[in-house]
């Protein structure tokens, strides 16, 4: 069936529907995995199906922590946890991914909020996360706070009383508060909202769907190498044809800096060199094929060339059949940021890529 | 409507500004904003820019009203950021812009009369801008049906940052009072902080305020109580979107006399400095049809 008929046959039943949002949500200490998002505040709680349009993220982490700043050099204290928190969606028995996504991985970054502005005073924004620094007197507190948002590629039918479950893990990024005694706060508080509508009348039981999928792969450059994809990262593992939307290249970075103890000396960005120019963006070579051995790039390019600028992302918009997918080699053997500038060091094995396939296929309710 | 092939129209674009005093309200020159053609034009595009010596602005500070003929089209002054997306946060101090979804007939003769105020937020005067971008039709096109917008607002009270407390929206407010059902095009939320120390105004985030939203039918569409039992009001750029400070709308028809109330829970900021004041606003973009009688709506 072609898509586009399914999604204009579930639309039918939505004219004249009203909007709704939906959301909670949950703290994750570093390492933390299998958190479920409170499933009584993202069921739907109508008596008529819901279609959830996009679904939206924050992150929230409240670093109360007084920290020395340099007066010549506020210092890039970028908190951007797009990629070392991570969740994985299931509507029933279907899930949307094999393995749980990062959060920055599922659309293109919102833009550059713009830098040096902010409510409460100086603060070093990237393209998602906003560092906010408090200036109140000789010891500012500081937030960071990430926004994510994917709007996704087909909305997704929720019957009434079903729930688009939601279960966050967080990687070990060692990102912890050590200045705080005796507890140093560490968690990061996660928002994750669903916006969409709600149908006015009843809706047939017996719909064939478009489901969101998205495959992961990611790789930790603990030493100097060109990684490679799996067969099982960026493929169709259905029986029904995958529709690709997009490919999304994000490079995370774990990076020491020198800023004073804060944070066990640790800070976090994606797609950052972490040079003195904070506004650049990077990605490792790239070179990129299909499992029929058809070179979608001839010789390797550069990741920001294919994964273009601030989007960060390929669009693809084809067709994968079954056991149909894509290779993908990161050439992380050299290049990829070493040395942080006014920020310090990058320390071996704190560079992780991720590159996620975003698509949709059907299934039967 | 679609343009007579060789006849597609001809650019337009047509600006006015006008100088507000601390608390007073002036329409713009009404000559400037007139298409000198004396030909049928539409707007596609309407630009609102701000400025003031010596003080920092927001999209809060002015305020907007439009009539069209006898049409108003906004529930009085509706503060000038709530009517578009946000396009750019490093424009996003003084400059908005609204695109419109259907373009704005405007007959021959017509005029979109703008009237602005001044909100008293800041004790200078503010020179507000507005230029119109557009088209004047091709000759003898003219559309029997068009859509005119409404554009209504809510503002909450101002808070002090380290208060809590709770403001809702009367049934005056977010409402469709025409004969008429309406299509929502999007629900813009924005939240104005004062800081004190250094006396400026900023768009800030969404640390401020928790939203629940409900609709004169009866139905709590944001924030409805889980099974539970308990509230369940949302972060406000969970629900209007850090990016555009939107929820962009699909299908949402609000009927004649129907109206939404806006709930904002003010919270206790998450790090707390220096005093200040904060106020949350929420706006509606809707549209609806009129028929055309003799070159003027009816």
């Amino acid at each position: 069936m072609n898509p586009r008929t399914a999604s204009n046959v579930i639309e039918q039943f939505f004219v004249n529907s009203f909007p709704t949002v939906v959301g909670t949500s949950v703290a994750l200490e570093p390492g933390g995995s299998n958190q479920q998002a409170d499933h009584d505040r993202l069921v739907n709680p109508y008596d008529n199906a819901m279609l959830i349009d996009e679904i939206r993220f924050r992150t929230l982490s409240p670093e109360l922590t007084p920290f020395l700043m340099d007066s010549s050099d506020p210092g890039r204290s970028t908190y951007n946890y797009g990629g070392t928190v991570r969740v994985m969606f299931s509507l029933g028995r279907t899930r949307f991914s094999r393995v749980p996504i990062p959060l920055g991985c599922f659309a293109p970054p919102i833009v550059n909020d713009g830098p040096l502005v902010s409510d409460f005073g100086v603060s070093t924004d990237t393209a998602e996360a906003k560092t906010i620094v408090v200036v109140p007197g000789a010891h500012p507190g500081r937030i960071s706070m990430g926004y994510f948002r994917w709007v996704l590629p087909r909305s997704v039918l929720v019957p009434a009383g079903m729930v688009l479950d939601a279960v966050f893990t967080r990687t070990d990024d060692g990102i912890v508060d050590t200045t705080t005694v005796p507890t140093p706060p560490s968690a990061v508080r996660v928002d994750v909202a669903y916006a969409g509508r709600v149908a006015r009348g009843p809706v047939p039981g017996n719909l064939t769907i478009p489901v969101p999928y998205v495959g992961l792969f990611a790789h930790d450059f603990t030493v100097p190498t060109i990684a490679v994809s799996g067969e099982n990262d960026l493929s169709n593992p259905f029986d029904q044809p995958l529709h690709v939307q997009r490919l999304i290249g994000r490079l995370q970075t774990i990076y020491a800096s020198t800023k004073g103890a804060a944070l066990n000396g640790r800070s976090i960005a994606l797609d950052q060199s972490c040079l003195d120019d904070a506004a650049l963006t990077y990605f490792p070579g790239v070179t990129l094929r299909t499992f029929e051995d058809f070179n979608i790039t001839r010789v390797q390019l550069p990741g920001v060339n294919i994964f273009e600028g601030y989007k960060r992302s390929l669009s693809l918009n084809t067709t994968l059949q079954k056991n149909q997918g894509f290779q993908v080699s990161v050439d992380g053997s050299s290049g990829l940021p070493a040395t942080g500038g006014l920020d310090g060091f990058i320390e071996p094995g704190l560079n992780t890529a991720f590159v996620t396939m975003v698509g949709w296929r059907e299934e039967k309710l | 409507m679609s343009p007579i092939p060789g006849q597609e129209g001809r650019p337009l674009a047509l600006s006015a500004a006008v100088t507000l005093n601390s608390g007073s309200a002036q329409r713009a020159p009404v000559l400037a904003l007139k298409n000198p053609t004396g030909e049928h034009c539409e707007i596609r595009e309407i630009h609102v820019t701000l400025s003031a010596t010596g003080a920092t602005l927001t999209g809060a500070t002015v305020g907007m009203k439009l009539d069209l003929g006898n049409e108003a089209l906004t529930n009085g002054y509706v503060p000038v950021w709530l009517f578009g997306r946000r396009v750019d946060a490093t424009i996003d101090q003084d400059r908005f812009v609204w695109r419109l979804k259907y373009p704005l007939y405007v007959p021959a003769g017509g005029v979109l009369v703008p009237e602005f105020q001044h909100r008293s937020m800041v004790k200078q005067a503010i020179t507000a801008r507005i230029t119109y971008l557009g088209r004047v039709l091709p000759v003898g096109a003219r559309p029997s049906k068009v859509h005119l917008p409404w554009v209504a607002y809510w503002a909450s009270p101002v808070f002090l940052d380290a208060e809590e407390g709770t403001a809702s929206s009367s049934e005056t407010e977010l409402t469709n009072p025409h004969g008429t059902a309406i299509e929502l095009e999007r629900l813009a939320g924005r939240i104005n902080r004062f800081y004190a120390q250094s006396n400026q105004h900023f768009a800030a985030t969404d640390e401020a305020f928790n939203v629940s939203l409900r609709s004169s039918r009866g139905e709590m569409f944001v924030g409805r109580a889980s099974l539970d039992g308990a509230s369940n009001a949302l972060p406000f750029s969970q629900v209007f979107g850090y990016e555009t400070n939107s929820w962009e709308q699909r299908g949402t028809i609000m009927e004649p006399g129907t109206f939404y109330t806006a709930t904002l829970e003010k919270v206790l900021p998450i790090v707390t400095g220096d005093i200040n004041t904060v106020q949350g606003f929420i706006g509606m973009v809707s549209w609806r049809k009129a028929m055309l009688v003799g070159g003027q709506q009816a």
